[in-house]
């Protein structure tokens, strides 16, 4: 199956001596939805920044659509990230814009055009249960909600591949359901998925592939 | 959406940053235009004194016409002097009648005892002052001369007024103007400091950093221009309210306070939108996650 990600002996070390990750290796085919697991502090959030390359490795290569990101320049960096969507742990959202424009943003900077961008967010407004809420402001909406309305943003434009840093940290269980089902819908789609979570009840049953990471090192490569 | 329209919805999203920062860059920027003006009026008033400071030369009693044309023709080839004017015996008579109220004084004073007068004013006087002697000397020397005389003590402590202003102004002025630098580059960083989540997050979503600067360094630009306008406007009406009170103060006065030229208001206004401009994308590149 052809890879569209793979991680060649990565080690992030931050000053003066805390390794994050330690020499982690493995390889993502295109369409897969994997879960990287592990306790607090195991290096999960480190592996998704340095593959969003929000981040640089100490050492070793991440290379994304066979290309290492080590030669991505400074300038191409964005467009980088216009194929990966990021779901971020605290969401990074414009909590004084409404709904609509944080969703927005993913599709603003690419020139899009008014109406296509109404579209497309409406629609996947709708699809994530938020449906007439484009007007809110998102310092306005409860934990699950922003959860969602990051969900929107970091698929809004399609991404190839979705990073998720504990997408479901701050949901109950039936809208924890709701989410994974619509992970489930953008990967039958073709949308390739790393999940990072501790909760061990997400990826139980669903028969996917899961990393273990504990203190920087994946003890299943 | 095209640069204009991003800019306007740059200021949509901070306008009172927008206009507390110009306020600020504009109140400093009227001190720092103050100050300069200050100082460029007083360096100014030294040199207008001294252009009133003239070499006189005394030509020998009953002299003629050539001989002094003789004495002009050689102060006109110095390349400082700036004009040359002949009073005759009986000019400088009147001007003596002028000068003392008892007539009776000049009553026995004969025309033939009396030495017409060339008067000499230099273009820098400053400047002159220092070749003066040398001056003198070589025109006592001429055919004709009776004596020369200048006001040396006067030029030589207008000098060093003028040096001692020029000191103390421009001392005063670097640092009101570094003082203006910080107050610009301080302001510009703080107000985008208030939005660096919004610039994280745009850098994050797949923004170019010309997608995200492009309207922030125009508004930097409009910014500058807009407070570098308030504030000449601020100094230019201070001026022409000091002009009337100088007038008050000394009626005789015939000329205004000196305003920055043209050169001058080019180079200020485009410092300051250059100051605002950098500001603005060295603050704003510090939280660009690239």
């Amino acid at each position: 199956m052809e890879e569209i990600l793979r991680l060649e002996k990565v080690s992030k070390i931050y000053e003066p001596h805390i390794t994050a990750l330690d020499e982690v290796s493995f390889s993502v085919a295109k369409g897969e939805f994997l879960f990287i697991t592990g306790p607090s502090g195991a290096g999960k959030s480190t592996l998704l920044n340095l593959i969003f390359r929000a981040e640089t490795p100490t050492s070793g290569e991440i290379y994304f659509e066979g290309r290492s990101l080590s030669s991505y320049k400074r300038k191409e960096i964005p467009f980088l990230r216009r194929k990966i969507g990021f779901i971020f742990q605290d969401f990074k959202l414009l909590e004084n814009r409404t709904v609509f424009e944080n969703v927005a943003i993913s599709l603003v900077i690419q020139g899009l055009n008014e109406g296509e961008i109404r579209r497309r967010v409406v629609k996947i407004l709708e699809r994530l249960g938020l449906g007439g809420r484009e007007t809110q402001l998102v310092k306005q909406l409860s934990g699950g909600e922003k959860q969602r309305v990051a969900l929107a943003r970091a698929v809004v434009n399609r991404p190839r591949l979705l990073l998720a840093d504990e997408p479901t940290g701050n949901l109950d269980s039936r809208r924890t359901e709701e989410v994974m089902d619509i992970f489930e819908d953008l990967n039958a789609e073709g949308t390739t998925i790393i999940l990072a979570t501790h909760d061990e009840a997400l990826y139980v049953d669903r028969h996917r592939r899961v990393l273990v990471l504990d203190q920087g090192r994946l003890l299943n490569p | 959406m095209t640069l204009i329209r991003r800019t306007w919805q740059e200021f949509r999203n901070a306008p009172w940053a927008y206009l507390t920062a110009t306020l600020v860059i504009a109140l400093g920027l009227a001190v720092f235009s103050f100050f300069g003006l200050v100082y460029f009026n007083l360096v100014h008033f030294t040199e207008q004194v001294a252009q009133e400071l003239v070499l006189n030369v005394y030509l020998n009693p009953g002299s003629t016409k050539e001989e002094a044309q003789a004495v002009i023709a050689e102060l006109e080839a110095y390349p400082l002097v700036a004009k040359v004017s002949y009073l005759s015996a009986e000019e400088v008579l009147k001007d003596l009648e002028k000068l003392f109220e008892e007539k009776d004084l000049l009553a026995g004073v004969s025309l033939e005892f009396l030495p017409p007068v060339l008067l000499v004013s230099f273009k820098d006087p400053f400047r002159a002052s220092q070749h003066l002697k040398k001056l003198s000397a070589k025109i006592a020397a001429l055919p004709g001369v009776y004596k020369v005389q200048f006001a040396k003590s006067w030029l030589v402590r207008l000098a060093n007024l003028k040096r001692f202003l020029e000191i103390m102004s421009l001392a005063g002025l670097a640092l009101i103007g570094l003082a203006t630098c910080f107050i610009i580059a301080l302001v510009v960083r703080l107000s985008l400091s208030q939005r660096q989540k919004e610039l994280e997050v745009l850098s994050l979503v797949g923004a170019t950093p010309g997608f995200i600067q492009g309207p922030i360094i125009v508004m930097a630009a409009l910014e500058g221009a807009v407070a570098s306008f308030m504030a000449l406007c601020l100094v230019y009406f201070l001026k022409f309210y000091l002009d009337g009170v100088l007038r008050d103060f000394f009626p005789n006065a015939t000329g205004a306070l000196l305003f920055w030229g043209r050169t001058e208001l080019i180079i200020l206004i485009a410092g300051v939108i250059l100051l605002c401009v950098t500001g603005s994308y060295w603050a704003s590149r510090r939280y660009l996650r690239y």
